[in-house]
């Protein structure tokens, strides 16, 4: 493999993100700077710099207002979105629209700056790349990413952007369930056929994803997400109950800190029902120390109807594939919230009684399969994954509407891709009033519109629209969808005079969610400086601590110096470094580096003298 | 670089496409074909998105073909796997094998027919005064040939898809 074609493979949780790669014929998960195996999704802006993942969840009680996280139930849509308007209810930093976009506006070196969401996940790609890069200690300018299965094409087209602006080229995007099932699927390597069923509870978000396995052929059955289900809604219900409580007891309303302070203790109760029956919530300065306990046997009665219709969901997939439930050969758990019991039990009780596949590790199952998707696209040839191929599915089906005002279905939901498919439009009769209902355009022709709409029944989404024009004698249109394997949706059109294409009146386009090309280069540019500036603070806080440490170390040497004269020159010299570095904790990198040069010069300066002397 | 559906439909079965030659051939035979074209074809095994960095015009229209040729691989596979969907399509190529055996009496330009666009038809009088007539979906469908109404003779239309 050459260097041009390494690709890793990162996951970009809504919680958490981690990222692997593919080496020596297997799947290593990376470390990040702080020596966890994933990433807050977390991005921060401080009065002096941007903080990502570990340093950025840390403080976020500190700066609620200019914390970032949620960042994949933003990308790629509007504010008007029904889980944005939700989200704004308790997200503690502003979303705005500007340019008839969606932005995020924070407080970065005391000027507010927006930011679209795509900026703001590229950091997050930034950040995992960096650790990949660190690791290998060599560039990556290619990914696999996997995202939640509820994922549209507009959000795809938008992580792909996001991944430019980071200067990775996102060379597929697999969703999470899809890709947990690939690492599971190369672990297990059975012979013959099987049906496994993928089950992924996150953070804010439940994806289910049906496959069959068949001699390293993974066949997508059916995908499902659902992006109203996870463990922050679990967090919610709790914190709800105890807002009320407060309420109810003290008669006081709390600010947006309070409640974030709130959320972080509920979720930490949380994580501890899963092994207790018992967790106690403490929270300091807040109404005298308040504290209170939780009990397993009211969380789950508290998120009940949440945790239905998560195996609702299980049961529409198996309805989307047309396979029965006894069909179903192994049922895998992933994602952080699959370690509720109460979720363990109703799912087990679904499958009557099925064992659950709990072997693989829920939060880095996703990019390990991201990372094994990774290597089969780059071409390698290790033995374990020669013969692995991944057929995935489109999640969403898509329609076309013409100027009559008639919707035609033209993809169907989890339909294998690549997929092209074309259908004739039969214009109505010549001189009839439909046609005179058209505009003239200049050449005497008509125009017609063609709308294309992602989803099906209640759930529509416009994601793209164009006018072909049409001569009067013609009689057809022929309208053709192209999903490639990388999910760009090409949509064409041409007309059709006496069953032959018509050479002029023909138009193609490629549905983008809208970001030009200046734009992501602007993007680009700026996410280059943002680099920049962090990698000046981290060479910053390298001299600082470099010149902490020969302090330190002159400190403890000088103890063993018997010579009193030396000795007080040098503690002199010492104690004036320490008050200079405690008065300048925010100083430059080349006056740290200057004042350990005085420093080791005025040493070697009284080292001369007292060795002269004697 | 349009590469015409229709065109690929009628001259290749599914059979073809998955390069089985036996058409009772077993659903394991069958299985094994289809995997084994499906990892010689699929673009994602070819190494090609990552080694075609370039997007030149040559590159993207060798890749698309790559993509159709997949995705026609894996319709014939969806309707061979399943016993039903087999027998259906078995049927309807007899039919069709029938259909073009079939002796016709001239070649008809489908330009000098006549198109009816109420009923999305193509007429043409026959000798007998009665009328040879094809409809708009059969020649989607790939048929050429058609009877008179009154009288036993038949027709081949000459008709071509256009493209760039």
């Amino acid at each position: 493999m050459t260097e041009e074609n390494y690709a890793i493979g990162i996951d970009l949780g809504t919680s958490y993100s981690s990222v692997c790669i593919w080496k020596n014929d297997e799947v290593k998960i990376i470390e990040n700077d702080y020596g966890y195996r994933t990433t807050p999704s977390y991005v921060a802006f401080t009065d002096s710099e941007i903080l990502i993942g570990d340093a950025a969840k840390t403080q976020i009680n500190l700066n609620p207002c200019n914390t970032i996280f949620d960042i994949p139930r933003l990308i790629g849509r509007s504010i008007y979105n029904k889980d944005v308007q939700s989200g704004m209810k308790y997200w503690p930093f502003s979303v705005v629209e500007k340019n008839e976009k969606l932005h995020i506006r924070v407080k970065y070196k005391e000027e507010w700056k927006d930011f679209t969401p795509e900026e703001i996940a590229s950091l997050l790609i930034i950040k995992m790349k960096e650790t990949a890069e660190n690791y290998l200690d060599r560039q990556v300018k290619n990914a696999v990413i996997t995202v939640p299965a509820h994922f549209d094409n507009l959000q795809f087209q938008a992580i792909k952007n996001a991944g430019l602006i980071a200067g990775l080229k996102i060379i597929r995007i697999i969703n999470s369930p899809t890709a947990a099932a690939i690492a599971y699927g190369l672990k297990t390597k059975a012979i013959g056929k099987r049906i496994v069923l993928v089950f992924d509870l996150g953070g804010s978000t439940c994806n289910v994803s049906l496959l069959a396995f068949d001699c390293g052929i993974f066949e997508v059955k059916a995908v499902i997400g659902n992006y109203d289900l996870g463990g922050k809604y679990f967090d919610d219900s709790i914190v709800n109950h105890f807002v009320q409580e407060i309420k109810r007891k003290f008669k006081k309303s709390l600010s947006k800190t309070d409640l974030c302070r709130i959320r972080t203790h509920c979720e930490r109760a949380k994580c501890k029902l899963s092994t207790s029956d018992c967790a106690l919530i403490e929270i300091d300065s807040l109404l005298d120390d308040y504290n209170t306990t939780l009990t397993r046997a009211k969380f789950e009665e508290l998120n009940e109807d949440l945790f239905q219709s998560a195996i609702n969901l299980i049961n529409k997939v198996l309805n989307d594939a047309r396979i029965d439930k006894t069909e179903v050969h192994e049922v895998v758990l992933i994602g952080g919230s699959t370690h509720i019991p109460r979720i363990q039990k109703l799912i087990s009780k679904f499958f009557d009684g099925k064992e659950l596949i709990k072997s693989i590790n829920p939060e880095e199952a996703a990019a390990r399969g991201a990372a094994i998707q990774a290597a089969i696209l780059s071409g390698n040839k290790s033995k374990k994954i020669r013969d692995v191929l991944l057929l995935d599915v489109n999640a969403f089906a898509f329609s076309i509407e013409t100027s009559d005002g008639i919707i035609t279905s033209f993809i169907e939901r989890n339909t294998t891709l690549p997929i092209e498919e074309s259908k004739l439009f039969k214009l109505s009769t010549k001189g009839s009033s439909y046609k005179d209902t058209l505009d003239r355009n200049p050449k005497n022709n008509y125009n017609i519109l063609i709308q294309i709409y992602e989803g099906e029944r209640y759930y529509t989404n416009l994601i793209g629209q164009f006018e072909l024009p049409i001569s009067s004698s013609a009689s057809k249109i022929e309208i053709t969808l192209k999903l490639n394997l990388n999910l760009v949706l090409k949509v064409s059109a041409v007309e059709k005079i006496n069953g032959r294409n018509s050479k002029i009146n023909k138009k193609e386009i490629t549905i983008n969610n809208g970001l030009s090309e200046e734009e992501i280069e602007r993007m680009v540019s700026e996410a280059e400086n943002y680099r920049t500036e962090r990698e000046i603070i981290i060479q910053k806080m390298q001299a600082r601590t470099d010149f902490e440490i020969y302090i330190h170390r002159l400190d403890r040497i000088i103890n063993d110096i018997n010579n009193m004269n030396m000795k007080n020159k040098l503690e002199k010299a010492i104690s004036e470094s320490f008050t200079w570095l405690d008065n300048n904790e925010e100083a430059e990198k080349d006056e740290y580096e200057r004042k350990k040069k005085l420093l080791k010069e005025t040493v070697n300066q009284i080292a001369d003298e007292t060795l002269w002397r004697r | 670089m349009d590469f015409n559906r229709q065109e690929v439909i009628n001259s290749q079965t599914y059979y073809e496409i998955l390069e089985i030659s036996d058409e009772n051939a077993s659903i394991e035979q069958i299985k094994q074909q289809y995997q084994k074209l499906l990892l010689l074809h699929h673009p994602d095994k070819s190494g090609f998105i990552m080694n075609n960095i370039n997007n030149s015009d040559e590159n993207i229209k060798n890749n698309y073909n790559k993509e159709r040729k997949v995705e026609f691989i894996i319709k014939a596979w969806k309707v061979l796997r399943d016993p039903e969907l087999r027998k259906v399509y078995d049927d309807e190529l007899k039919a069709m094998r029938l259909k073009q055996d079939e002796i016709y009496n001239a070649d008809i330009d489908l330009d000098d027919m006549e198109y009816n666009e109420e009923m999305r038809l193509y007429s043409i009088p026959c000798r007998c005064s009665g009328n040879y007539i094809i409809t708009e979906q059969d020649l989607e469908r790939g048929a050429n040939i058609t009877g008179c109404t009154t009288c036993s003779l038949k027709i081949h239309i000459l008709y071509e898809v256009i493209d760039e």
